[in-house]
């Protein structure tokens, strides 16, 4: 994720806090990140796309491949 | 015994009892590799009394500097067949089954059924989710390990009813969408780091000690020595789905082709197959089956006809070389459930004619 988009953090503002509309918002901000599986995490609790999101800070994460 | 897990047996935790118990578990390590090294290492030397390893790779100078279980003698050697060696000697009280080819679809569910447990070491999603699927309506823990550059994840699926890899990430991306270690590279220890957490759940769920990381996923980074633990839910709707099918789900990627090659040898005379012929009319011989399609693999072009077609199909030419790249085209149109056999058209009558 961070290779795709450049970064490892970034401060954003959303209209309305739930995952659908954090999700619609880094689609549109990196188009690139559209295609792929990654998960979206609260106080370290992984998230589904209605819930609200109340704590300033999230994590997203891809699954990993092994070896 | 007593002196060789001394220091094991010393644990109140553990003793007699314990030691007993690991003696008598089976755990099963998919891909003799980066993370299947140290976690074998350690299962025999802690005295896991079965251990099955399936690899179909060879030991190539890139691997030496990870998976420590081989030296520079072992090139080319079969992994799994090297490792159960090497292991034989740490440990020659425990007994260890090396499967020196892949883990698909046709041997999957009877190879993972008769050990405990699996720890996850492979390289690619297709057979990761091959094991999450068999584990999962087999009732068996999933031991997993990820790793990218300088970071690892490890969690435990189906650990006593809990959450399953799919609650995670329900479908596996795309081809290309997440490399593997041979593509960006790997810091060496980092799976031994992770295959080592992956033995010691395999300890714990073996001694009922502890609690192991069902319904978690750790992900840790090496280089900031993070380690964050993310809580996620059980879904119902993805465990029904595998349940339902009663066989792992059908893969459309194709991270390792392997998955979809089928051999002769593996197939029961009891199963329902549709039998494609990519042949041109006029090779020979001919075959018949209940259930034959003849299209000339240069004649393609709509697959349409497969699309809703779920029985097992496999695809046949002279050599096993045309249909290889037949699947290829119906892996990309979203074919489900076919497969190429390894074998050509004269093997394949003679194979019928002792049905």
């Amino acid at each position: 994720m961070t290779e795709l988009v450049g970064k490892q953090e970034e401060e954003i503002t959303l209209q309305s806090k739930d995952v659908k509309n954090l999700k619609e918002f880094l689609f549109q901000k990196y188009p690139m990140i559209k295609n792929h599986s990654f998960q979206i995490a609260q106080n370290n609790q992984i998230l589904g796309e209605q819930t609200k999101l109340d704590t300033a800070e999230v994590d997203l994460f891809p699954p990993f491949s092994g070896g | 015994m007593e002196s060789r897990y001394q220091r094991q047996l010393q644990l109140p935790e553990i003793g007699t009892a314990g030691q007993k118990q690991i003696a008598q578990a089976s755990v099963l390590v998919v891909g003799a590799g980066g993370l299947g090294c140290p976690a074998l290492q350690y299962l025999a030397s802690s005295g896991v009394g079965c251990l099955g390893i399936i690899d179909p790779d060879t030991v190539e100078i890139s691997n030496l500097a990870r998976q420590i279980l081989y030296n520079e003698s072992d090139l080319q050697k079969n992994k799994a067949l090297c490792a159960r060696d090497k292991l034989k000697q740490l440990n020659p009280s425990i007994d260890i089954e090396a499967y020196s080819f892949a883990l698909d679809h046709t041997n999957a569910l009877s190879i993972i059924q008769k050990y405990d447990m699996v720890i996850d070491g492979s390289d690619n999603f297709s057979t990761r989710y091959l094991i999450s699927d068999c584990c999962l309506l087999l009732h068996k823990p999933m031991i997993y390990g990820g790793l990218f550059k300088f970071e690892g994840q490890i969690s435990v699926f189906n650990y006593q009813k809990g959450p399953s890899y799919r609650c995670l990430f329900p479908n596996p991306p795309d081809l290309g969408e997440v490399p593997n270690c041979s593509d960006t590279g790997i810091l060496s220890v980092a799976p031994g780091l992770i295959g080592l957490y992956q033995a010691t759940e395999a300890l714990k769920i073996i001694l009922k000690i502890g609690s192991p990381l069902s319904g978690a996923l750790l992900v840790i980074n090496l280089l900031t020595l993070k380690h964050v633990t993310f809580e996620f839910e059980k879904n119902p709707k993805e465990i029904k789905r595998v349940q339902k099918n009663k066989n792992p789900l059908p893969s459309s990627i194709q991270d390792c082709i392997l998955d979809f090659e089928i051999s002769l040898k593996d197939l029961t005379t009891k199963e329902v197959l549709h039998w494609i012929d990519v042949r041109k009319h006029e090779e020979k011989p001919r075959l018949k089956f209940p259930k034959l399609t003849e299209i000339p693999f240069e004649a393609w072009e709509s697959l349409e006809s497969f699309r809703g077609d779920f029985s097992k199909k496999i695809l046949f030419c002279q050599s096993g070389k045309r249909s290889k790249s037949a699947l290829s085209k119906m892996k990309e149109q979203g074919i489900q459930n076919c497969f190429y056999l390894k074998e050509g058209a004269e093997e394949l009558k003679k194979w019928s004619e002792n049905l």
